[in-house]
């Protein structure tokens, strides 16, 4: 049994290496960005990416749609896009015999992977269908539930500056992402990549590597790695060291959060842990792994104060501080 | 072997080497508490001692105590299991394992591992093989033992270098310090050889030998104490009255042209010079014949005149008298008398010198020789105020404590040629503190402001009247009068400031308006 245990880890970590080779011949650097995208597609999560104009956060989703041999769809928000833009809408349909009948038209959202580019520039009622759709994996519409295709997998984008005319997403909304990824600016060296490779006569291409059937088998997977007891409740504790009012909350989260993760965070950590042992060839988490998705997993599910907002002091600010003093358990 | 039980063993075998560990870091560090704490008290418990004898006894109980204390405590910590739970995380945060042992062990505690924890308990099996318990806790001893090393041998060297000091409640180290004691009381009882015939010497000399005595209770001892306290002060309030009546003595013989020298002699504080001086115009007036002395209407005094039996003060005071006026007698008894007193007075002062001398080390000895408590005012002072042997000019008395100058300067009267100063004259110590000066607005006595006015009622129902039914304050003439003067004041500036200009405006509205375009243009400003 071992060795089909085996087997399938070494498949899972070989494919996830494959598509992470592969979508990094057209993407320079950014080798935790992909990682984090990935771990979101296989713990059954959405990612919400957030970067300045330029960095490549719409060319590295759709490049990861051509890896992956998903059916792919781009909404581009703006302030008067409607729900029904999104979910499809019935449309009078009239047949050879001259009878007529409400046909649904399905929207974007049916789709394996979506892009929803700028989601901050739509309406707070545009946005709440999307994010329906990522909790429930399913649509209503004209008194029918239509199920969504699996993977399901959203991936928005935002821009953190230009915030004039925008609805930042409430928190409520932000806690659905399972991951939020910020893109920095690349360094000297990997803008010189990226000049190379975009201003010639040939732009590189990419192959589509992984299949719908093998994205799924990776996410049994993850799911399988199972938890001791101690690492999961070193999660917990760096959880509720976020809560300001919990006992164990940290200092710095006393002072500047007016809110800590919801459960949902604690879920994120122990899922991304997951995908990030079998990434390390570790078919148990360990509190490392737990370390490694804190931050893409809770930053959005903390809610700052005055406080920290007048003293600039962000969310990976405090969760740093919190990975430093909380310890491992020793039992 | 299967995989399980080689992980169960591995970390049996780290949890024996935790546990012994653990429990000679516990014990080690115990004893390093101990031993400093014995060291500590070696240095405390002499002090405590000398200043409370009787602690000796309860320090060594309660160290007794502590040490039991804390050797119960370290015994519970020290025997308290290591979990082999403990041991897995111990070893993977040792051999960096990144939980791996920990998670096996978790794993291995499941009823229905999944396969995925087959796999990882079979990894971690293979990872516990390979891993050596001796590597992970090494059987070194804990780094305190070298600090139990270093206090203990800190320890014998205090033990060795005081041991009359470490250990003062113990018997034999009490009775060296009885004898100590006692050898400095015989150094007293030396500085009292050679010293004038005086009772006062005598009774501090008993005192002494009480006190020097080894078999003396505590009780014998403060009441040895006592009687060298009492002895100390009846010498120095003898000497200070000796001292008062020399320098009566002194002023009443500059009065007479003849004792003028010895007059200044006295003044100056040389008495053995006065001294001479005195006797040498006894020998002058012993040269000239009785009649010689009845023409000069100077006669012999009788014996029951010379007054041998009188105090010092009363005999110097007697010579100021008799030596005070040209006219007075003037004859060998008088001389006589006069300088008998003063060598008596001489002697006074010798014994007051000793005494205090004596006092002066036995305060340096811890004797307590001015109060009834152990503690004097002195201690609680600076150490700018401690006493000194030098004796103040005016009593003599060396022992001048803050206490004693306060209580002194509480009670001190200004002077009648002072001029009468309204205030409080008791506020300072020194008594003459002046009046804070008045302020406020002058008030008038409630009974200038008031008077009392009865009620008298008439009863309706009978011709007879009663008297002082009641009673209640009205206003006093000069309270009606200064109340109507303020109103006729009051209407006169209402209607100043009432009063209409040419326009039919009242000024006081000018003014408002005026003020407001003031400040209108000044916010304009900013």
């Amino acid at each position: 049994m071992n060795t089909v245990v085996d087997r399938q880890i070494q498949a899972f970590r070989d494919q996830f290496q494959l598509v992470r080779d592969e979508i990094s011949r057209v993407i320079v650097g950014n080798d935790e960005i992909i990682s984090g995208v990935m771990t979101c597609l296989l713990a059954r999560g959405h990612v919400l990416l957030e970067g300045i104009p330029g960095v490549g956060k719409t060319k590295l989703v759709q490049t990861m749609a051509d890896v992956l041999h998903l059916k792919f769809s781009r909404i581009q928000f703006t302030p008067d896009l409607m729900p029904g833009d999104i979910i499809g809408t019935n449309i009078v349909r009239e047949d050879e015999a001259g009878r007529k009948a409400f046909e649904f038209q399905h929207g974007p959202i049916f789709a394996n992977m979506v892009l929803a580019d700028e989601i901050n520039r739509a309406t707070p009622k545009t946005q709440s269908a999307l994010l329906e759709a990522m909790q429930e994996n399913s649509v209503s519409a004209a008194g029918r539930t239509h199920a969504l295709d699996q993977p399901f997998f959203v991936l928005a984008t935002q821009n953190p500056i230009e915030m004039e005319g925008t609805y930042p997403l409430p928190e409520a909304q932000m806690d659905r992402f399972f991951f939020k990824l910020k893109l920095d600016f690349p360094d000297v060296e990997q803008l010189h990549l990226i000049v190379d490779r975009t201003t010639g006569q040939k732009e590189p291409t990419v192959q589509r590597v992984l299949q719908q059937g093998e994205i799924l088998e990776m996410r049994e997977t993850a799911r399988a790695i199972p938890v001791a007891r101690p690492v999961q409740e070193y999660a917990i504790r760096v959880t509720l060291a976020t809560h300001p009012e919990s006992s164990q909350a940290h200092e710095m989260s006393r002072k500047y959060v007016r809110f800590g993760s919801s459960p949902r965070g604690t879920q994120a950590l122990i899922l991304g842990a997951k995908v990030h042992a079998l990434m390390n060839d570790r078919v148990y988490v360990s509190c490392e792994d737990v370390r490694a998705v804190a931050l893409p997993a809770l930053r959005h599910r903390i809610l700052l104060n005055f406080e920290a907002e007048a003293g600039r002091i962000d969310t990976d600010t405090i969760l740093d501080r919190i990975l430093e003093s909380v310890p491992e358990p020793k039992e | 072997m299967k995989d399980s039980e080689v992980i169960l063993s591995v970390l049996g075998s780290i949890e024996r080497r935790l546990w012994l560990r653990r429990a000679l870091q516990e014990i080690t560090y115990g004893a390093c508490v101990v031993l400093f704490s014995l060291i500590a008290f070696q240095f405390v418990g002499v002090a405590l001692s000398s200043a409370i004898p009787a602690v000796g006894t309860g320090a060594r109980t309660a160290v007794v105590a502590a040490v039991v204390m804390l050797g119960t405590y370290i015994a519970w910590r020290a025997l308290r299991q290591v979990t082999l739970a403990q041991a897995a995380g111990e070893a993977d945060a040792r051999a960096r394992l990144k939980d791996e042992l920990k998670s096996a062990y978790w794993f291995v505690s499941m009823p229905e591992p999944s396969p995925f924890a087959e796999l990882q308990i079979a990894r971690a099996a293979a990872t516990a093989r390979r891993l050596d318990p001796g590597a992970i806790v090494p059987g070194r001893p804990p780094r305190s033992l070298y600090a139990v090393a270093g206090l203990g041998a800190a320890l014998l060297l205090v033990t060795w270098i005081a041991p009359q000091q470490s250990h003062s409640w113990d018997g034999a180290d009490a009775a060296a310090t009885a004898a100590a004691a006692a050898g400095e009381t015989q150094d007293l009882r030396a500085l009292l050889e050679g010293a004038p015939q005086d009772p006062e010497i005598e009774k501090l000399d008993r005192a002494l030998e009480e006190l020097q005595r080894a078999d003396a209770t505590a009780e014998e001892k403060a009441r040895a104490a006592a009687q060298a306290r009492d002895a100390i002060e009846q010498a120095n309030m003898e000497a200070a009255a000796a001292r008062e009546g020399l320098v009566r003595l002194a002023g009443a013989m500059r009065a007479n042209p003849r004792f003028e020298k010895a007059a200044e002699a006295l003044r100056a504080g040389r008495n053995d010079e006065a001294l001479a001086l005195l006797r040498q115009l006894r020998a002058e007036v012993g040269g000239r014949d009785t009649r010689a002395l009845e023409k000069d209407g100077i006669r012999p005094l009788s014996d029951s005149e010379k007054g041998l039996d009188r105090g010092i003060e009363e005999r110097l005071a007697e010579g100021s008298r008799d030596l005070s006026s040209i006219n007075a007698r003037v004859d060998q008894d008088a001389l006589d008398r006069v300088v008998n007193a003063l060598q008596e007075a001489n002697q006074r002062l010798e014994v007051q010198s000793r005494v205090i001398e004596v006092k002066r080390r036995m305060q340096e000895a811890m004797i307590p020789t001015s109060q009834r408590s152990a503690l004097t005012a002195s201690q609680f002072d600076s150490s700018d105020n401690a006493p000194n042997a030098t004796a103040s000019p005016d009593t003599g008395n060396a022992d001048i404590r803050g206490g004693a100058m306060f209580r002194q300067g509480a009670v001190t009267r200004r002077n009648d040629d002072e001029p009468a100063r309204d205030g409080n004259m008791s506020g300072s110590a020194a008594g003459n503190s002046e009046a804070l000066a008045l302020e406020g607005a002058a008030t008038l006595r409630l009974d200038a402001q008031l008077k009392l006015e009865a009620i008298h009622r008439r009863d309706d129902a009978g011709d007879d009247e009663k008297a002082d039914q009641g009673w209640f304050y009205s206003a006093s003439q000069e309270q009606k009068s200064l109340l109507g003067f303020e109103d006729v004041r009051a209407r006169q500036g209402f209607d100043r400031e009432n009063a209409m200009s040419v326009e039919r405006v009242p000024i006081r509205q000018k003014h408002a308006v005026r003020d407001y375009f003031l400040n209108l243009h000044e916010s304009e400003k900013k």
